[in-house]
C-alpha cells in the first residue's frame, strides 16, 4: 500500500493543472480512487448521513449482481452440457471449444459446469467491460468529467442480460449504444434519463432479433450444432408459455425449478433466489427503493389477475397467473437491478409507487396482449423511465396544491 | 412536427384497420402528408414575412436541404440495414452466404431519429454557432479544504 501511495503521489504532479498530462487527469483520478478513498473532510457541522458516494453505491450494486452471475454461469453450464451430452457431441462447434477443452465436457461434475459457464460468460463480460469503460474514459477525457463506477454497473448488468451464445461484436455494439446514446450524450452518469444497460440491450434486441430471441440462443451450442433431439426444446419458459399456455408450461418446467433458476434463459436472470440475495443487499444498504419494488409487484399482480379473470380463447398467455409471471423471463432481474436505478427512476416517494405500478402493468400488457414481443420487462422499464419525469412533476404539483389548499383553509378559518 | 407525425400515423393505422381498400389505394401518400406539412409549413412561415424573391430562394434552399438529409439518412439505413445501396449489394449478407449480419434496427423507423440526432450532434460540434445558450449554468463542485 505504501508503495502504491508513493507511486501515485509521484505521478500526481504531471496530471494536475499545469502538468504535462493534464488532459489525462480523469484516468489518473480513476486510478487513485480505485485504491484510495478521498481524504477530504468537511469542516462544518456534520450534514451528511453517511459517506455513501457514487463509488460506494455503484460498487454495492455491482457486488449485489454477483450471486446472479455465479448462479447464471453454473446454470448455463449445466443446461448446455446436458444438451451436448444428449446429442453425443463433445464440441460446442465454435471457438469456445478451445477454452472448454481445458476441463472437458463432463456433465456430472460441478467444476466443469462452472468452467463451461465461465468460458461463455466471461468473454462476454470482458468484451462489454473493456468497450464500456473505454467509451466512458474517452468521454471523460474529452468532456473533462470523472470516470465513475456507473459503467461498472452498466457493464455487468448488460452482460448478465445477454443470451450465452451472443456474438461478442454484438455485445460490444450494444454496450456502445447503451453508454454513448443512453448516457454520455446527455452528460454522463446522473443525467441519463434512460437506463443505459437496457438502452443497449433494447438496441441489439431490435437490431439482431435472430441472435437474441427464439428457442436456439438460450443454451450454448444449439445454434452451432443445430441438432434437436426429439422432445427437447431450448425455449425459455416464457417462450413456452406464449405458445402453449399454462399446460405446456407446467409440463416442461416446475414452478420450483423456475424459482431456483434451473431453466434456460439469459445468463443472469434465471434464478429468483440468487436475484433475491442481491435484492436483500440493495434493500439493507438502501440503494434500491422498496417503494419501486412493491409498486411493480402490485402492478404486476393486479394486471395479471385482471387478465386471468377476463380470459381469452385464442391467447393462452391470459391464463398465466402472477406467481408464474414472477419467476419466468427477466421480470425478477429487471425489477431488482434495472427498475430501481435511482437516476432514471422517479425521485419522489409517491412517484416511486406510481412508477413501479406503471412498470408492473406495462410488463404484463406487453407479455400477454402484444404478440410481437414475448418479453416485456425491458420495454416496460424503458417506457416507465420516459414517464418518470412527468410522474415526478405531477407529484410535486399536486403536493404544492394540497399544501396551498391546506394553508388557505387554515388562514381563513 | 412530432404532433403532425403522430396524428397522421394514427389516421393511417385507423385506415388500415377499418378501410383497408382505401388505405391500399392511398399507399404511401398518407405518410407523405407529414413531409408535405414540414416543408410547406416552413416555407409558408418564411414567405409570410418576406418578399417573394428571398422566399423563392428560401424555398429552394429548404427543399434541397431537406432532400439532402433524407438521402443521407436513407443511405446509412439502407447500407447497414440491408447491406445494399440503391438496390445493389454492397455488404454481402449472411443469409445470402456473405459475412454481414443485417442490422434490423436500421430498417425500423426509430433508427432515423437516432441518425438525425447524431447528425445534429455532429453539426453542432462542427459549427458551434448552432448551439443555443444554456438555460442555466452548473457551478463547479466546491472542493473540501484539505488542510
Amino acid at each position: 500500500m505504501k508503495f502504491l501511495r508513493t507511486f501515485i503521489n509521484n505521478i500526481k504532479p504531471s496530471f494536475v493543472d499545469g502538468g504535462k498530462y493534464n488532459k489525462w487527469f480523469p484516468l489518473f483520478d480513476a486510478l487513485e480512487n480505485l485504491f484510495f478513498t478521498t481524504s477530504g473532510k468537511t469542516k462544518n457541522p456534520i450534514h451528511v448521513r453517511d459517506g455513501l458516494d457514487i463509488q460506494k453505491l455503484m460498487v454495492t450494486v455491482w457486488l449485489a449482481a454477483f450471486p446472479a452471475m455465479f448462479f447464471g454461469m453454473y446454470n448455463l453450464g449445466a443446461h448446455s452440457l446436458e444438451y451436448l451430452e444428449s446429442i453425443n457431441q463433445m464440441n460446442t462447434g465454435d471457438w469456445h471449444h478451445y477454452l472448454i477443452s481445458f476441463v472437458g465436457y463432463d456433465s456430472s461434475s460441478f467444476f466443469s459446469k462452472m468452467w463451461f459457464g465461465a468460458s461463455y460468460f466471461l468473454p462476454i463480460y470482458v468484451t462489454v467491460f473493456v468497450v464500456g469503460i473505454g467509451w466512458e474514459a474517452l468521454f471523460a477525457i474529452v468532456r473533462k468529467h470523472e470516470i465513475n463506477e456507473g459503467a461498472f454497473v452498466t457493464t455487468i448488468l448488460f452482460a448478465l442480460t445477454c443470451p450465452p451464445d451472443i456474438p461478442l461484436w454484438q455485445a460490444a455494439m450494444g454496450i456502445t449504444f447503451g453508454i454513448v446514446i443512453g448516457k454520455e450524450i446527455f452528460g454522463g452518469t446522473g443525467k441519463n434519463f434512460l437506463n443505459p444497460a437496457l438502452t443497449g440491450r433494447a438496441f441489439i434486441y431490435f437490431a439482431y432479433p435472430t441472435q437474441l430471441s427464439g428457442d436456439k440462443v438460450w443454451i450454448a451450442g444449439i445454434s452451432d450444432n443445430l441438432v434437436m433431439p426429439s422432445g427437447y426444446s431450448g425455449a425459455t419458459p416464457l417462450g413456452v408459455a406464449a405458445e402453449q399456455g399454462i399446460p405446456g408450461l407446467t409440463s416442461s418446467f416446475s414452478w420450483l425449478d423456475a424459482f431456483v433458476g434451473n431453466i434456460p434463459g439469459s445468463v443472469g436472470e434465471t434464478s429468483v433466489i440468487a436475484i433475491s440475495i442481491g435484492l436483500f443487499i440493495l434493500l439493507v444498504t438502501k440503494v434500491a427503493s422498496y417503494r419501486i419494488i412493491l409498486g411493480t409487484l402490485f402492478g404486476m399482480i393486479a394486471m395479471s389477475s385482471i387478465l386471468n379473470i377476463v380470459g381469452s380463447d385464442t391467447n393462452p398467455m391470459f391464463y398465466v397467473p402472477w406467481y408464474w409471471h414472477l419467476v419466468i423471463g427477466s421480470f425478477a432481474f429487471g425489477l431488482v437491478f434495472m427498475a430501481t436505478e435511482p437516476v432514471s427512476g422517479s425521485g419522489t416517494n409517491t412517484g416511486r409507487w406510481i412508477y413501479g405500478a406503471v412498470i408492473g402493468v406495462t410488463v404484463i400488457l406487453i407479455r400477454v396482449v402484444n404478440p410481437a414481443f414475448p418479453e416485456g420487462m425491458m420495454l416496460a422499464i424503458l417506457f416507465a423511465n420516459l414517464l418518470a419525469p412527468v410522474i415526478d412533476h405531477m407529484v410535486v404539483v399536486s403536493n404544492i396544491n394540497r399544501r396551498k389548499a391546506w394553508y388557505k383553509n387554515k388562514t381563513s378559518s | 412536427m412530432t404532433i403532425i407525425a403522430s396524428l397522421v400515423i394514427v389516421v393511417d393505422e385507423l385506415l388500415k384497420a377499418y378501410d383497408y381498400e382505401t388505405s391500399k389505394q392511398l399507399s404511401v401518400f398518407v405518410g407523405l402528408i407529414i413531409t408535405n406539412c414540414i416543408v410547406m409549413g416552413r416555407a409558408e412561415a418564411f414567405a409570410m414575412k418576406n418578399p417573394p424573391i428571398p422566399s423563392f430562394f428560401d424555398g429552394i434552399g429548404n427543399g434541397l436541404g431537406y432532400s439532402a438529409i433524407l438521402m443521407l439518412v436513407a443511405f446509412v439505413r439502407e447500407l447497414f440495414g440491408a447491406g445494399t445501396l440503391w438496390g445493389y449489394e454492397i455488404l454481402p449478407l449472411v443469409t445470402n452466404g456473405g459475412w454481414y449480419v443485417a442490422n434490423g434496427m436500421m430498417l425500423a423507423p426509430p433508427s432515423a431519429f437516432f441518425l438525425i440526432g447524431l447528425l445534429i450532434w455532429a453539426l453542432r460540434s462542427w459549427k458551434k454557432g448552432q448551439v443555443e445558450k444554456a438555460d442555466f449554468k452548473i457551478t463547479k463542485n466546491s472542493q473540501p479544504n484539505l488542510t
